[in-house]
């Protein structure tokens, strides 16, 4: 599944005092098989974008074309389903009595039978460690447990593309790259991921693609190693060290198991 | 500012000015309901003037702590004294000199605008009202929000929630600043700036900063590591670097400067700059 935002501008509020502009004009592609990285500041639009890869927002102005149509001619249910989005905070998304009723809602939606969503439910739960909280309410879990029970939720749906809006804000340090390890599987099954996230450490470990929102505008959109390395300021740990040490000898590696041996052979060297 | 009470000092939890701010004792939490203690003997000691870092897997307890330090949950059994007072018994004394930052921003936003938000800790303190309007205003200044405060609250995006929550907090700058994962939501950037932000407060204030980037609190007094709802271990920052076995079971991992200082056998670099200075250094080109 190829999804397209073409010229997309969202104005929240429109005619009002407090009118913002959110998106104005951005244009870009996520290609199958493929994890996109959007970065960028505080309130530069990504959440917003997000949610208009699923028409949960709908373009002020720009349209989203999925395989090359328009998405207004989809049914939203179906394109719902298809494009699976975890929000930034999960309560926007729990709402079930307990765990595995809330994992359960969507593949139960999908007129599965009983087995088959108990099978999907089992899996969401051990994929993301949380079989031991399927009975708790998920308004008791803590921080981390509440977020990995929404994304469980999402991942039982089996979406084509996976959108994740801050996924590892309030992960623990294993959870986080448990959490990565996930996102490479989804991308080794030909399926594509939007990961959204503030941790550039983390994009630098599986990003194909890096877009940087500024403002609502896409600053720029590349490979990991164009993006950071043209802006070191704003890049993950390994090229700042690398930026530092100014040594054109030793590339451009962007993650760490790359920087490590780059580093390695200038010492060595 | 913490107005002062005519409250005597009690027990050993001595007031302000004293040295210990905030005393754990054998303290146990359960939820109710919950066969497990989210909270187990815990014993803590934080002194006045202490930055004192908080680290731990997801449900340890870290949360639960910072509830029953400002009186929201009551232990079981053990004894809690904030400032000498118990914070389950006078929650309001407690409050007007132990602040939490809590950890969803989402939750703990509820007025109308952005502006009573951030004024809402100073209305118990007895602050004239065109003094609140200076700290709401130089508040929002601090974290990056002018023009925010008639905005509604449920408008903002995640990070600009996450700075007003800190702002409301900054307006008060009570004597204990509990900060339960205060950059979860915001870019390197913000972060940064949040986090000079606290360490400004250094020495001045009390700060408890719980957060799952151990490359944050590389800088506090004391880091404490919570597994279980009990305290596993209590140490400096930089001796968590010689502990691989004490991270991996309680499920950190050192960020990738560390990592990759380690891994060259250098020595400790807190940032991208001072690693690149010690490789620097090993070789002459
Ligand atoms: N309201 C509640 N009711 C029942 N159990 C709860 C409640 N809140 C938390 N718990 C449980 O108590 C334990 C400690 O939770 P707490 O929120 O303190 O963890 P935490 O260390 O802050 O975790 P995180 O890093 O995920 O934020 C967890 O097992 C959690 O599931
Ligand atoms: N419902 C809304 N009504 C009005 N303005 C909104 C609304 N939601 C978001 N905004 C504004 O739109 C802009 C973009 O918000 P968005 O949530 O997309 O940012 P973001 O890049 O996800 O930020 P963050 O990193 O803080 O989560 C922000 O300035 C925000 O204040
Ligand atoms: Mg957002
Ligand atoms: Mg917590």
């Amino acid at each position: 599944m190829r999804l397209e935002l073409e010229d997309v501008h969202h104005v929240y509020a429109p005619g009002t005092r407090f009118e913002v502009p959110a998106l104005r004009g951005v244009s870009l592609a996520v290609e199958p098989g493929e994890v996109l990285a959007v970065v960028g500041g505080t309130g530069s639009g990504k959440s917003t974008l997000a949610q208009h890869l699923n028409l949960l927002l709908k373009p002020t102005r720009g349209r989203l074309l999925v395989d090359g149509e328009d998405a207004r001619g989809m049914k939203l249910g179906e394109l719902r389903r298809r494009v699976g989005l975890v929000f930034q905070f999960p309560e926007a998304q729990l709402f079930e009595s307990s765990v595995r009723r809330d994992v359960a809602f969507a593949p139960r939606r999908l007129g599965l039978g009983e087995d088959a969503v108990g099978e999907r439910v089992r899996q969401a739960l051990a994929e993301l460690e949380i079989s031991h909280l399927a009975d708790r309410s998920p308004f008791s879990l803590s921080g981390g447990e509440r977020r990995r029970a929404a994304i469980a939720g999402v991942l039982a749906m089996d979406p084509e593309v996976l959108v994740l809006d801050e996924p590892t804000a309030g992960l623990d340090p294993f959870a986080r790259a448990e959490l990565l390890g996930l996102v490479r599987r989804f991308r080794e099954r030909g399926r594509s991921v939007v990961l959204i996230s503030h941790d550039l450490d983390e994009v630098a470990e599986v990003a194909d693609r890096v877009c940087v929102l500024e403002r609502g505008r896409v600053r720029a959109l590349g490979t990991p190693e164009e993006v950071f390395y043209a802006n070191p300021a704003l890049a993950p740990a390994t090229v700042r060290v690398m930026a530092a040490l100014g040594r054109a000898e030793a590339g451009r590696p962007v993650r760490f198991a790359d920087t490590l041996q780059a580093l390695k052979e200038l010492l060595e060297g | 500012m913490a107005p002062e009470g005519g409250r005597p000092a009690r027990g050993e939890g001595a007031r302000s000015g004293g040295l210990l701010l905030v005393c754990c004792e054998g303290v146990t939490y359960s939820y109710p309901g919950s066969s497990r203690p989210a909270i187990d003997r815990l014993d803590l000691r934080v002194s006045a003037g202490e930055y004192v870092g908080v680290l731990g897997p997801n449900g340890s307890g870290k949360s639960t702590l910072a509830r029953l330090l400002n009186g929201l949950l009551r232990a079981d059994s053990g004894r809690v004294l904030v400032a000498g007072y118990d914070p389950a018994e006078e929650p309001w004394e407690v409050r007007r000199r132990l602040g939490v930052l809590f950890q969803n921003p989402d939750n703990q936003l509820l007025a109308p605008f952005v502006e009573d938000d951030v004024a809402f800790g100073l209305e118990n303190l007895g602050v004239s009202r065109e003094e609140m309007r200076g700290r709401v205003r130089a508040a929002l200044e601090a974290v990056g929000l002018s023009g925010f405060e008639r905005r509604e609250p449920h408008t903002l995006s995640g990070g600009e929630k996450q700075r007003v929550a800190l702002a409301g907090i900054l307006a008060v700058e009570p004597e204990v600043l509990v900060l339960d994962e205060p950059t979860s939501m915001l870019d390197a950037a913000g972060r940064r700036e949040v986090l000079e932000r606290i360490s400004a407060l250094r020495g001045e204030r009390t700060v408890v900063h719980i957060t799952h980037h151990l490359d944050e609190i590389l800088d506090a007094d004391r880091v404490l590591i919570l597994n279980g709802g009990r305290l596993v271990a209590e140490l400096a920052p930089e001796e968590l670097v010689r502990e691989p076995e004490l991270l991996r079971e309680n499920r950190l991992v050192l960020p990738p400067v560390l990592r990759l200082a380690a891994a060259l056998g250098l020595g400790f670099c807190r940032t991208p700059e001072e690693l690149a200075r010690a490789i620097a250094g090993q070789r002459v080109w």
